[in-house]
């Protein structure tokens, strides 16, 4: 079988991939494979899968005949066992192979499993695909107390989701704070406090170094062992530590590999003919100049669609993406984009306005008086215009005292800006 | 940026494929007073009833999709600017927004939403509203698409607020 474009990966990277693709190339052939049955869900939605109860048809990112409308041969279940860069063929690890013209690599992340002494346990479960939700679903019933080990984006996001189901959660986090990398002391306690008093426990600065068995049933979870010795009982304990590149396919002689998949400007590889994108590439961040690995949903799905461009010929430039997250956890709306928690005494300016009544916090870090980094907590409106300053590295010196104002937007920009932002296309 | 692109629309009669700009909202700074009158007619707009006084007064409304700013002399309205590459679009976690290929538009399925606010972290303009009345979703100008003309356009008693083509 040969094709033109081959995808490995259905998530939001390859659906990027495939819709640029198409707004160019309306007959080139185009064979996606997946090792999921229907890679087209939300990943970041599998936590309403569990905590919502929502069915498979209310997570589903692209409608079930996206592939039939986009005219996609579409290989599910599928693993792939290696590329071959030089013969430009993939080979599945059922004996198949596919030719390509053109290849993207959009493989995702697999989860970070820490090594602790009894991890092989019964109910221990990771949480980054719908597979991983449906098997913890599956054991969830008779469940009582869960151990969350990790405080970062999936693992606030899951205990609320168990919170929803009346587990009794705790989570474990390593750092003195959760949601350490995207959150600094103040924005994370105004999160935790908010997450406590929905009554999940949060224990900080201590990590599991045993996962412990039943009484009557080693092999089954019973409890953790905390570093200081802390002894705990649950039913499961769930590791959401983080996610790192699906490169188990890549041979690293051929296609260039650091700590994800290299990758320059337009998404291509180090390999003549073959890109890569999202979870698994090493892509452009904006704010700190280089590439590194910034493994969010909306940024591999632009990733993909500037992949997309130029694997159908076009020549189209990645503008960059930073560590950029929203959430709504508990009630309380944050955003936190860019540098967050800048190093002291090395030239960043730091505005910030704090209101514990009204629950409230602005945080704007600025470099040369330009915008590096932001965390809203409670108002979030108008973060988008922000965004764009950051992106266009506007400066921002003659308007700096607006930017702590709940109100701040567009007519706080000069008039040329204003007016260029205002009659948008 | 991301891709080259322009604001066309292609409508699809039976004969004939007419293509032509797509119509969109341009605010014009010197006409608006802030009185918010855009405002109040999107509320009714998007009501259950479309009546101005029982819609404020009887019935669960969301919020304006068109937001007046000021800052001293200046004042003016702000609405979804249906961009031809969609930040909101592109970032949306659960596929509720799209970008209408045949009218142009940026649609907003607010069945699918799941109030994530990732578009509310990136829309250039800040042009998407957090409906705190459910917490859940967003709230975004659809251009009053079952209407001729915008309420707020139509509503406008300045002139403040213009429906066309191409930019003033």
């Amino acid at each position: 079988m040969n094709f033109k474009y081959v995808i490995i990966g259905g998530s939001a990277g390859g659906i990027g991939a495939i819709e640029s693709i198409r707004d160019i190339d309306k007959a080139g052939s185009i064979a996606v494979i997946s090792d999921e049955t229907i890679p087209q869900y939300s990943k970041p939605m599998i936590s309403e899968y569990i905590g919502e109860g929502a069915k498979l048809e209310e997570i589903i990112f692209r409608p079930l005949r996206f592939w039939e409308e986009h005219s996609v041969n579409i290989f599910s279940d599928k693993k792939v066992a290696k590329v071959d860069v030089s013969a430009k063929t993939v080979m599945l690890e059922n004996g198949e192979s596919m030719g390509f013209e053109k290849l993207l690599i959009a493989t995702g992340g697999k989860p970070i499993i820490p090594k602790i002494d009894g991890a092989e346990r019964k109910g221990v479960f990771t949480f980054v695909n719908l597979a991983d939700a449906q098997l913890l679903l599956g054991r969830l019933q008779n469940v009582k107390e869960v151990v969350v080990v990790g405080g970062g984006l999936i693992g606030v996001s899951l205990a609320e989701a168990l919170l929803k189901l009346r587990k009794k959660v705790t989570i474990v986090e390593l750092k003195d704070r959760i949601l350490n990398l995207i959150l600094d002391i103040e924005g994370a306690s105004m999160v935790a406090d908010a997450v406590e008093h929905a009554g999940v426990k949060i224990i900080t600065g201590r990590s599991v170094t045993r996962i412990a068995g039943r009484i009557l049933s080693e092999t089954q979870v019973g409890g953790v062992v905390l570093d200081d010795g802390t002894k705990m009982s649950c039913d499961i304990v769930v590791l959401t530590i983080g996610v790192t590149p699906r490169i188990e396919v890549i041979d690293p002689r051929k296609i260039k590999v650091n700590r994800g998949v290299v990758v320059d400007r337009f998404m291509a590889t180090s390999a003549q003919d073959i890109y890569a994108c999202g979870d698994v590439a090493e892509t452009f961040d904006f704010v700190n100049n280089d590439s590194r690995l910034l493994p969010l949903w909306p940024l591999a799905y632009v990733g993909g669609r500037i992949a997309g461009s130029n694997m159908a010929g076009d020549k189209v430039g990645y503008p960059g993406g930073t560590q950029m997250c929203s959430l709504n956890y508990f009630g309380i709306p944050v955003i936190s984009i860019g540098v967050v928690n800048p190093p002291k005494d090395s030239g960043y300016e730091v505005l910030a306005k704090l209101n514990p009544e009204s629950r409230t916090y602005r945080k704007i870090i600025l470099q040369n008086d330009v915008i590096v980094g932001m965390i809203l907590v409670g108002g979030i409106v108008n973060a988008g215009v922000i965004l764009d300053l950051m992106k266009n590295r506007v400066p921002v010196g003659e308007f700096k005292e607006n930017l702590l104002s709940e109100e701040f937007g567009l007519i706080h920009l000069a008039e040329p800006l204003r007016l260029e932002m205002l009659r948008r296309n | 940026m991301y891709q080259k692109g322009s604001s066309i629309a292609l409508r699809i009669d039976k004969q004939r494929l007419e293509i032509r700009f797509l119509k969109k909202i341009y605010a014009v700074e010197d006409h608006c007073i802030g009185c918010r009158l855009c405002e109040v007619h999107c509320v009714t707009q998007h009501s259950k009833s479309r009546e101005l006084v029982r819609a404020h007064r009887k019935e669960v409304i969301t919020p304006s999709r068109v937001r007046v700013s000021e800052h001293g002399p200046i004042s003016f309205a702000v609405q979804c600017r249906h961009c031809s590459e969609p930040a909101c679009v592109y970032s949306c976690l659960s596929g509720a927004m799209s970008k209408d290929p045949i009218s142009g538009l940026v649609i907003h399925d607010r069945e699918r939403c799941i109030g994530c606010w990732t578009c509310v972290m990136v829309c250039p303009v800040g042009a998407v509203i957090p409906d705190i009345t459910t917490s859940k979703v967003v709230a975004k100008c659809d251009l009053c698409a079952d209407i001729e003309m915008p309420a707020c356009v139509q509503n406008c008693p300045n002139r403040a607020l213009l429906f066309q083509e191409v930019p003033p």
